[in-house]
Formats: structure tokens, C-alpha cells, sequence
């Protein structure tokens, strides 16, 4: 299938006169890329992923397709398949008319539409299932036949809007896999929307990453991991510990009130800027006693709580007014015990300097 | 909707149905068999009011010509209450509730305030006479008493009827799937030929049954608006009683009627079946 690029140039959208559900949105899409709109319910996914369909007229910028201008093309000419949560199979036709349905409407001959949309039921593993009615199929062979049959007519672009919100959690990380099978053969643009943060770690390629109506980070999964641009992408994506400091002499030192002086890589910061100090919480280290010799990238804590998620702990430590979150593998953590006075430290590569916003 | 399995009926819903029940039995099925036994007693035993029945010319025309009316009147609903309850079920603002509150107010209209106001409106005197009259027309058309002003005023009174089965389906019609078949590549004119009408046809079906089988009975407005020469069974049945006096042929009339509707009615059962068709999802 040939893959084709899309870009958005400041994409707005308002209803009525104030409230912009999509604020000036500009986004480059790479031929054959797996993007994820990752984002709070509210932030403009959905009405941006429905202006790309065409279901929503734009109030302002362009929507382009290989560099076609497609922002005042009706959706059915636009050519590209849109997987809805709720699956929207139509309940009157057989699962294989469904799948169908996109070639007849293209005018493709009865015999070439059988041997295609068997084609696209095989791919997503429901070969055998075409004489079958929508309504009985399982919520996860629902959602197969809905990508078939956004497949089957060789789209420029694929969405998919939360297509795995209905799921429990097991078919979720099947239907998953099977996706990025499913994208990896077929290499067409895909454009996912969710607001499950482990979800768009996973599967995308990239991420952008929506908050009220504008995309605040566009990144691989791990630049929006461990370098996130705004205090809201790191708050958003991931466990986080979020440190309000200053830099105090120069641009190495910060200072954060309750907890001393940090050592930090030097940047772009000058003294007297204000900064958010990102650690994550798998980054600290924990080990009972006190500490020594007072180096700056350690403090003492006292254990406050400690919830196990079998794999790993989740240990809240109190230093004075403040809390740290720290991740400790289950087995290093055998020995804690709430009360107990411990010492967190870290590298100075773990922390991650954001400009205050 | 699925009818397949019968549910077990507990003691307490028959207690709680006592009432109906016994209210129909008493007001219902009684006066039924009574009109039963008359057709076969009245004015001597035996089928001789049946026999004359099916040897009449007159009745067989009323017959047919019911019929006729009724689906005149059952395609005309249809054809003018389709867009309404479209516009109804689809449209977001007021528009919607504003129609269907109309609709309800001609619900709660009595029929016979609908059938006068007609007779003034057709009437030799009314607008519409003399607007045509207005472009010509003279004398004025005569359009009261005939089979046209019962049929405008039966369509009229029966449009809510078929408005409310169509809402009730359409507004079930996930709009998603129009999207969806949008996104496919279907034009408007598709979507709604492939996608809306099926699923609409459900309430299609309600709405065609409940309006043929209520006109194949209706009085009032054939009777007042309608042309005594072509009449409905409904007054020949009237005509019987009243004029004639002949009880048992007016019985086995009604008993004739009777059959039509519950065969038609049993037509309709069958396609009852329709969603069970679709795996009960619409
Ligand atoms: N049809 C609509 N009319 C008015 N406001 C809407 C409509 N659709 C969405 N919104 C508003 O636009 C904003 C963005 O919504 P949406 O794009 O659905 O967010 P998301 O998909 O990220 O949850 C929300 O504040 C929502 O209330
Ligand atoms: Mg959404």
C-alpha cells in the first residue's frame, strides 16, 4: 500500500464564540508513520482526528495529504479509513458486506470485492467469519472487521479513535500487538488517538501530546519519556516526581526549598531562572540509615507508605513539608518498613530540567 | 427484541394484571362474542348473513374501496411523515423538540374537532374553494363529501401515528453510522440508500401497520368528509345499524373487518422477526 505523508498547518477549531476545542495545531506526519494523539479527555483529539476525516469543517489553517490541500474535500472523496471506538459496523449487512461495502461504493466488480474483502478478513484474523452478522461478534471481533473494512479500500491514512477503549484489559494488549502487526505488513499512515499513557508508549512511533487544544510535545516515546518539554507532558506520560526549583549561583546548582541544593547537567538556565525539576521515580534510589556525608543529589527521607505492585514497590518518602515518589524493585525493597529513615539518591543524568510555564 | 424464549410468568404479574383483565374479559371479549353469535343468529341461525355478504356487489365494493383508501391514506402518511421524523430524530437544536411538539398537539386533538375544522376548510364557503376558484376554476370544485376530503383528512389525523413509529426507530440510528459510510465513500444520496433506509425500515413497517389497519376502521372522518357513494365499511356497517336496522348483517360485516386486520396483523408479526435478523442489534 503506498504510504502517504500528512501535515496540519494551525488547525483551529471553535464552537460557538469562545471555547477553540482545537487551538493551532501544526503537525508533520512521515509517510507510513504510527502517530498517537495522546491526551486528557476534553483536549481536542477527537475534533482534530474528525477534521482530518472531514466530518468537521476546520475554522482556520489546512489539512494536506502528500501535499494536496484535502480541508474542503467532502469525507467521501477524501479516502481514508476512520476505525470509531463503538466499531459503527453497519448491523443490517454480514460481516463480509461490510467489508465491502467501501469497494462497492467505489464501483469495483461483486467478484473483485469477494476476493478483496476475504483478503482483509484473513489480515485481521477472521477468515471464516464473513457470513456472520455485527451483532454476533465479540467486542474484540468487532473492532477486526472495522479495521478490515477501513483497510480493504487502500487508504491514504488510517484513524483510530480509542479503537480499544471498550476492551478489557487482556484483549487490549492483544488487540495491540496484532495492530502494529497489521501496520508493520500493510505500512500505511496511521493517526491513533487514546488517552492511555502506556498505550502510546507501546505502539507509537511518535507521540503528540494534546493538552486543551494544543499539542505541547511531538516526540518518540521516549523523548516524551524522559525529556518532556512541559511540566504537563511529564505530569501526563508516566509516574513523576515534579520539583519547582532556582538556579542559584550558576547554571549547575538549583535550589529547592525544603530540600537543599541539586547538581544538575548544565543547559541553557542562568542564574535566578525558575525551573521544574523532573526525576522519575525509577530513577531514585532507596537505601535504609542516614546519610553521611551530605552530597546534593541525595536526601534523607522517612517512609511514609509503601504499596506493592508485585514487580516492583511504590514507596512515598517525607522529607520535612515535601514527598518524594520512588519505584524500587520488589526484591531490593524487602527490608522497608513505614517509619523507617532512608536515604533517596540519584545521578545527575536523571534529572530532567524543564523551563518553568 | 428477540421473542424466542417465553419468560416465566410469575403469580404477582397475574394479581397485578387482575384488573385489565377482567375489564376486558367483561367489555371486550363478552360484547365480541356476542357480535359473533349474532352474525350466525341474526335475523335466523346459520351463514346466510356471510353468504349474502360475499353475493353483494355493494359490499365487496365498500370492501375494496376500503382498502384502497387505506393505502392511499398509509402511503401518503408515510411519504409526508418520512422527512418529518427524520428532521426530528437527526437535527440537534429546538428544531427536533419543536416538531414533536406539534405533533403531540395534533396527538391531543380530538378527532372530530380535526374532522369540523376540515368541513370548514373544504366547505363550499372555505379558503380553499375559493382560492381555487381565485385561479379560475368556476364553479368552485366540489370538495367536501367526497373520497378526496376523506382521504386529506384521514392522512392528516394519522400523520402523528406514523411520525411517532418512525422516530421511535430513527432516533435509535447511531449517527456514527452515517459517518462511517461517509469515510467508506458513499455520497449523501448512498448513505441514505444504503445505510439509513434499512434501518429505518423497522419503523417503516410499525408505522404502515398501525396506520392501514387504523383506517380500515376509522368512522368518523370517512362518514363526515367522505363521499356517500363511495363509502368505507366502517359506515356501511353504521348504515346497517341504523337505517336498515339488520344486526346480524352489520355482526358478520364487522367480523369480516375483524379478520382483514388480524390477517394483516399476522403479516406483521412475521416481519417482527426483522431485527432478530440483525443479531437484535440497531
Ligand atoms: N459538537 C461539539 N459541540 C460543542 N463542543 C464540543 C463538540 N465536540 C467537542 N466539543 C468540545 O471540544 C473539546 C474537545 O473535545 P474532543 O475533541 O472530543 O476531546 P478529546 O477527544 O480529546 O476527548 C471539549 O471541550 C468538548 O467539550
Ligand atoms: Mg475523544
Amino acid at each position: 500500500m503506498p504510504a502517504r505523508s500528512l501535515s496540519l498547518r494551525n488547525l483551529v477549531k471553535h464552537y460557538g464564540a469562545l471555547q477553540r476545542a482545537v487551538d493551532d495545531v501544526s503537525l508533520d506526519v512521515a509517510p507510513g508513520e504510527f502517530i498517537t494523539f495522546l491526551g486528557p479527555s476534553g483536549s481536542g483529539k477527537t475534533t482534530t482526528l474528525m477534521m482530518i476525516a472531514g466530518f468537521q469543517e476546520p475554522s482556520g489553517g489546512s489539512i494536506n495529504v502528500d501535499g494536496r490541500a484535502i480541508g474542503h474535500v467532502p469525507p467521501y472523496e477524501r479516502n481514508i479509513g476512520v476505525v470509531f471506538q463503538n466499531y459503527a459496523l453497519f448491523p443490517h449487512m454480514s460481516v463480509a458486506n461490510n467489508v465491502a461495502f467501501p469497494l462497492k461504493m467505489r464501483g469495483e466488480a461483486k467478484k473483485e470485492r469477494q476476493v478483496k474483502s476475504l483478503e482483509a478478513l484473513a489480515r485481521v484474523g477472521l477468515g471464516g467469519f464473513g457470513d456472520r452478522y455485527p451483532g454476533e461478534l465479540s467486542g474484540g471481533q468487532q473492532q477486526r472487521v472495522a479495521l478490515a473494512r477501513a483497510l480493504v479500500f487502500q487508504p491514504d491514512l488510517i484513524l483510530l479513535d480509542e479503537p480499544l477503549g471498550a476492551l478489557d484489559k487482556n484483549l487490549r494488549e492483544h488487540m495491540q500487538i496484532e495492530l502494529k502487526r497489521i501496520h508493520r505488513e500493510v505500512g500505511v499512515t496511521m493517526i491513533y488517538v487514546t488517552h492511555d499513557q502506556t498505550e502510546a508508549m507501546t505502539m507509537s512511533d511518535r507521540i503528540a501530546v494534546f493538552n486543551s487544544g494544543k499539542i505541547e510535545q511531538v516526540g518518540t516515546p521516549l523523548e516524551v519519556y524522559f525529556r518532556p518539554r512541559t511540566r504537563f507532558a511529564a505530569s501526563f506520560v508516566g509516574d513523576s516526581n515534579l520539583i519547582d526549583a532556582e538556579f542559584a549561583k550558576d547554571d549547575r546548582t538549583v535550589r529547592v526549598p525544603g530540600f537543599g541544593e541539586f547538581t544538575v547537567n548544565p543547559g541553557h538556565s542562568k542564574r535566578g531562572d525558575r525551573v521544574n525539576l523532573l526525576i522519575r521515580p525509577e530513577m531514585i534510589r532507596l537505601r535504609p540509615g542516614k546519610s553521611q556525608n551530605p552530597s546534593t543529589n541525595a536526601c534523607d527521607v522517612t517512609v511514609e507508605s509503601i504499596v506493592n505492585y508485585g514487580d516492583n514497590l511504590l514507596v512515598i518518602g517525607r522529607a520535612g513539608e515535601r514527598s518524594l515518589r520512588i519505584r524500587v524493585p520488589s526484591l531490593d525493597g524487602k527490608s522497608l518498613r513505614e517509619g523507617m529513615p532512608c536515604v533517596a539518591e540519584w545521578d545527575q543524568d536523571s534529572i530532567h530540567v524543564m523551563a518553568e510555564r | 427484541m428477540t421473542m424466542s424464549r417465553k419468560p416465566r410468568i410469575k403469580t404477582g404479574p397475574i394479581l397485578l394484571g387482575l384488573p385489565a383483565g377482567l375489564f376486558l374479559l367483561a367489555f371486550f371479549l363478552v360484547p365480541l362474542g356476542y357480535v359473533t353469535v349474532l352474525s350466525f343468529s341474526d335475523p335466523s341461525w346459520g351463514i346466510a348473513n356471510y353468504r349474502e355478504l360475499f353475493n353483494s356487489r355493494l359490499f365487496l365494493m365498500t370492501l375494496g374501496n376500503t382498502f384502497w383508501m387505506a393505502a392511499v391514506v398509509t402511503g401518503l402518511s408515510l411519504l409526508l411523515a418520512y422527512p418529518l421524523a427524520y428532521v426530528a430524530a437527526t437535527s440537534k437544536g429546538t428544531l427536533g423538540k419543536t416538531i414533536l411538539m406539534i405533533v403531540a398537539l395534533s396527538f391531543w386533538t380530538s378527532y372530530l374537532v380535526r374532522t369540523y375544522a376540515w368541513m370548514v376548510i373544504l366547505g363550499v364557503q372555505g379558503p380553499i374553494p375559493a382560492l381555487v376558484a381565485l385561479f379560475g376554476h368556476s364553479p368552485p370544485p366540489r370538495l367536501l363529501f367526497t373520497s378526496f376530503a376523506a382521504t386529506l383528512g384521514m392522512t392528516h389525523g394519522l400523520i402523528p401515528f406514523m411520525t411517532m413509529a418512525l422516530f421511535a426507530v430513527m432516533k435509535r440510528i447511531d449517527p456514527k453510522l452515517m459517518d462511517a459510510a461517509g469515510s467508506l465513500g458513499a455520497r449523501p444520496w448512498r448513505v441514505f440508500w444504503h445505510i439509513y433506509l434499512p434501518l429505518s425500515a423497522p419503523g417503516i413497517i410499525n408505522g404502515i401497520t398501525l396506520v392501514f389497519i387504523t383506517c380500515l376502521g376509522f368512522y368518523v372522518m370517512p362518514v363526515l368528509l367522505g363521499s356517500p357513494r363511495e363509502q368505507t365499511i366502517a359506515g356501511l356497517i353504521g348504515d346497517r345499524m341504523e337505517q336498515i336496522l339488520d344486526f346480524g348483517g352489520a355482526a358478520a360485516m364487522s367480523l369480516v373487518l375483524l379478520a382483514a386486520s388480524l390477517g394483516l396483523f399476522s403479516v406483521y408479526s412475521r416481519y417482527f422477526g426483522m431485527d432478530r435478523l440483525w443479531g437484535g442489534r440497531i
